[in-house]
């Protein structure tokens, strides 16, 4: 609409300027063409401009698409990596809340005197079991587990996003991607799984054939 | 506690900050202070010149390999007393070298002197090309390959299957789909029932995402697998191992018994993304394994299938698969003859330890043995 509206200001200005200066110059005939010519390039340039603008088809459809995909990744990435970073607070909270109840509870049972080298030994050994009991029983948590595989899934989240930002570059410089070494993989494991099934049957067949025991 | 505490404690004086140390400090406090110090310099040293920790030293050779495995036999021994051959299946977790981490704690090495043939799956690093490899193909491709092979090369209709850990899970499932290849089942802590599993290992399985993991990681890279590891026990043998290091520094059997088990823990190979993600959802978090459910190619895994001598091996103290979860095996089978034995001993300690090769492994052998012949 932009182009229109300039279009339209710049044929107003024209036109003041015609009725002015070379108007008796020109033929009546000049200025419906030069208005028509005006009015088509206008509207040609207001329909790339859409067509720019919200492209369904033709290669504007394609780029457009590509750095359309690479803001939605680098959104979602944002938005992981937000998660990720309540999720590892959680985390590092739950693991200092467990650190700190351990020790207090190894200061409790801290012996009033040392008198000898073993009772040192035996507080050390308190202070293991306090510890282990401790931290052995936030891992035995659900909710500290549930949060754990979060933290996980956000890395992983993460990963992916980098990944399809990654594979984007790489079919722009038309390099094989990490995809298409996945189906490559896919596709040989299921052949060397039929020539594997196939090799068994036709085993089992000479076997049929011949009488033998297999081996 | 501070230094002030205890040479007060120590030395039965309150301790005065402006008093002489020589009036405090007694020579048994100074000696056993020396003694660490010289204790914590040669365990850095040990620590930096350890070089290559010799490990699998029984003699043996590699008689069949396939792009995921390579299939050992180890030279007899003795002269052969089981007519059946025993078939080793190991995890996929670690390498297997475990099963014969030194002479006087090998597994493989007490079974061949007790006159038994043995052959064992050592399975190779996945790569990512890798990734779609799933337990159907362990199961009916690469374990099916060695049972053949060792049927073949032994000249007998079946054998003995072995399994330990998730080789011991592998091992029940392909005697499901194969039980005319297998005489005898003998699995060393299987995965069989996760819901009563009360590990640390089987709650953050529940709650992990393996199908994201598949999709961002492809296979289970080992730095997952160490993450994990360090939340198992993670004081008394995270920590507390380090300060008997320390403290044992002078015994060279202790050191270099440690650093074997230190270098296994840490040889960690990555694990196929597909066969994984399989283990993760179906095994420990629906538990399709124990209801008869579970799917492997287009197979329908029934436990009550398998009818042949089972013996169930678990140890009481086991960290990484309860007890409980292994011995839900001995209900699901059908066969008359199985026998489950517990041991008061850990996961590892129950294949690789002094305890296992004076209270394991005769009575396994004997087991096999008796239906081996």
């Amino acid at each position: 609409m932009v182009i229109e509206d300039e279009v339209t200001s710049n044929r107003n200005i024209s036109n003041t300027n015609t009725n002015t200066n070379a108007d008796r110059s020109k033929t009546p005939n000049d200025n419906i063409d030069s208005r028509f010519i005006q009015e088509q390039i206008a509207k040609v340039f207001n329909i790339w401009s859409d067509i720019s603008k919200l492209p369904a088809v033709g290669p504007s459809f394609a780029y457009s698409q590509n750095s359309r995909s690479d803001l939605k990744e680098l959104i979602e990435f944002g938005k992981s990596f937000l998660e990720l970073q309540i999720h590892l607070s959680q985390y590092c909270m739950q693991i200092n809340n467990t650190y700190v109840q351990a020790l207090a509870k190894a200061s409790e049972k801290a012996p009033k005197q040392y008198n000898s080298r073993e009772d040192l030994e035996k507080y050390r050994k308190v202070v293991i079991d306090v510890f282990e009991d401790a931290f052995t029983g936030l891992y035995d948590s659900k909710e500290f587990a549930s949060l754990y595989g979060l933290l996980q899934s956000n890395q992983f989240d993460l990963l992916m996003h980098l990944q399809k930002l990654t594979e984007n570059n790489l079919k722009a410089l038309n390099l094989p991607t990490r995809s298409d070494i996945d189906d490559m993989s896919k596709d040989i494991h299921d052949l060397k799984k039929t020539v594997h099934d196939l090799i068994r049957k036709i085993e089992v067949l000479k076997i049929n054939e011949s009488g033998n025991l297999p081996y | 506690m501070n230094l002030e505490t205890y040479l007060t404690s120590t030395s039965g004086k309150p301790y005065e900050k402006d008093s002489s140390p020589h009036q405090v400090i007694d020579t048994d406090i100074l000696k056993e202070v020396g003694d660490i110090t010289r204790k914590l310099e040669k365990t850095r040293n040990t620590l930096h010149s350890a070089g290559d920790i010799i490990v699998g030293n029984t003699p043996s050779e590699v008689v069949h390999e396939g792009r995921m495995y390579r299939l050992l036999r180890y030279r007899p021994m003795v002269s052969k007393t089981a007519k059946t051959p025993i078939l080793v299946v190991y995890a996929l977790i670690n390498r297997s070298y475990i099963l014969d981490l030194q002479d006087d704690k090998s597994w493989i090495r007490n079974l061949l002197s007790q006159g038994f043939d043995i052959y064992l799956i050592d399975w190779k690093t996945p790569t990512q090309l890798d990734k779609y490899v799933s337990l159907d193909d362990y199961v009916n491709n690469y374990i099916d390959n060695c049972v053949d092979f060792v049927r073949r090369k032994t000249s007998v209709d079946k054998i003995t299957l072995h399994g330990y850990c998730m080789g011991a899970t592998m091992s029940v499932i392909y005697s499901t789909l194969h039980e005319n290849k297998v005489r005898n089942l003998a699995t060393i802590a299987p995965v069989i029932d996760p819901d009563k599993d009360s590990t640390v290992l089987a709650n953050f399985s529940r709650y992990l995402e393996a199908d994201k993991l598949f999709n961002s990681l492809g296979n289970l890279p080992p730095e997952q697998l160490y993450a994990l590891y360090s939340s198992l026990k993670p004081f008394k043998q995270g920590v507390n191992k380090y300060f008997n290091l320390v403290e044992n520094i002078d015994n060279e059997a202790f050191v270099q018994n440690f650093l074997r088990v230190e270098k296994w823990l840490y040889d960690t190979p990555p694990i196929a993304g597909e066969t994984f993600r399989q283990w993760i959802t179906d095994i420990y978090q629906k538990n399709l394994l124990v209801a008869n459910e579970m799917k492997i190619g287009n197979h329908i895994i029934d436990l009550s299938k398998i009818r042949i001598p089972v013996l169930n091996i678990v140890a009481e103290e086991d960290h990484l698969v309860s007890p409980q979860c292994s011995a839900s095996l001995n209900d699901a089978v059908s066969s008359l003859d199985k026998r489950l034995m517990r041991f008061h001993t850990g996961h590892v300690g129950l294949i690789a330890s002094s305890y296992s090769q004076n209270n394991v492994l005769p009575k396994v052998g004997q087991w096999i043995k008796a239906r081996s012949q």
